[in-house]
């Protein structure tokens, strides 16, 4: 691939994710949970830097992210489609904040 | 509670003991600063993680609607070939960071690079280049969130971890150190007046069996 630079991933559909080929992100189109986990575990051998995923997607594998929140790399993060927009990193970043205080917090941090 | 059944009521087990407790309240004083500290610092990060979040999910979105309306009008092939025209590199240069004790991916971009095929530009549709830039302009932004969620999540993981060292200390260790010390304390004391009554109760006889005699 001509824009590869082995730091960056985004995994996801095909039809959103392929536009990350232009800024040189190395994409790849799964949506299978067990899919998605063995691609991470691919790309991780591989040397991949940071791993961006659908928050859809990401939803779906939240037991194999946390799992990895301690491990430094790769950065494994969720980023919002074009159509259903979850919240899903939103959430995650409730769920630290939850994690260090002790206290859930709904509202403005 | 504590556990005094296998305690040996001896002054030399009371001075362990005591040097447990010395080295367990320094221990919960030093783990109670490191606590406030990472907390200081993590409400600081996920202010800033919450910020860039809404920032970045804003123009992710923004980028990829553009980038779906505008590959409604194109064919596979163009997308395709557009995308391949672009040959835009991002060198990162990858380490890490202390914060307290805890090791912390730190990113940065070493390098960036743009070569466009500009002849493809007029065959893409607007939205499409705008999308395109947008992601571009993105990347920085991107990456800096990567490294804060990331040291948050980090972060987050450590703080409960040092919480729960502090509470097992404050709430279970040091109480039952207290209580052996405790028991080998009234247990020495007891010896001792065991030993007073028994000298006192010898004496007594003895004066009787003078008397006596």
């Amino acid at each position: 691939m001509n824009n590869s630079n082995k730091m960056i991933a985004v995994i996801g559909e095909q039809t959103i994710v392929k536009i990350f080929r232009a800024i040189g992100y190395d994409c790849f189109y799964d949506t299978d949970p067990a899919d998605v986990v063995a691609r991470c575990q691919e790309l991780d051998a591989a040397g991949y830097k940071i791993i961006l995923i659908l928050e859809k997607t990401a939803a779906q594998i939240a037991k194999y992210l946390d799992s990895r929140a301690s491990i430094a790399y790769p950065i494994i993060m969720p980023i919002p489609d074009t159509v259903t927009h979850s919240h899903y990193g939103m959430q995650r970043l409730k769920e630290n904040m939850e994690k260090a205080m002790g206290i859930k917090v709904g509202g403005n941090l | 509670m504590a556990t005094t059944t296998n305690i040996n009521a001896t002054r030399m087990e009371r001075l362990r003991q005591n040097d447990r407790l010395k080295t367990a309240r320094r221990a919960h004083k030093l783990l109670e600063d490191k606590y406030d500290e990472m907390v200081h610092k993590f409400t600081e990060l996920i202010k800033r993680n919450r910020n860039l979040r809404e920032l970045v999910e804003k123009q992710l979105q923004q980028a990829l609607r553009l980038y779906v309306s505008a590959s409604v009008h194109m064919s596979t092939n163009a997308i395709d070939t557009a995308l391949a025209s672009r040959h835009h590199t991002v060198t990162l240069n990858c380490s890490s960071q202390n914060i307290m004790g805890l090791t912390v991916p730190h990113i940065e971009i070493a390098d960036e690079t743009l070569n466009k095929d500009e002849a493809i530009l007029l065959t893409t549709p607007v939205n499409f280049d705008d999308a395109i830039r947008l992601l571009q302009q993105l990347t920085a932004t991107l990456i800096e969130l990567a490294n804060i969620e990331k040291t948050c999540s980090m972060l987050a993981d450590e703080i409960q971890k040092v919480r729960r060292r502090i509470n097992s200390l404050e709430y279970n260790m040091i109480p039952d150190i207290q209580s052996k010390i405790k028991f080998i304390t009234m247990k020495l004391d007891e010896n001792q007046r065991e030993t007073q009554i028994r000298v006192m109760k010898i004496k007594d006889m003895q004066s009787k069996a003078e008397t006596d005699a």
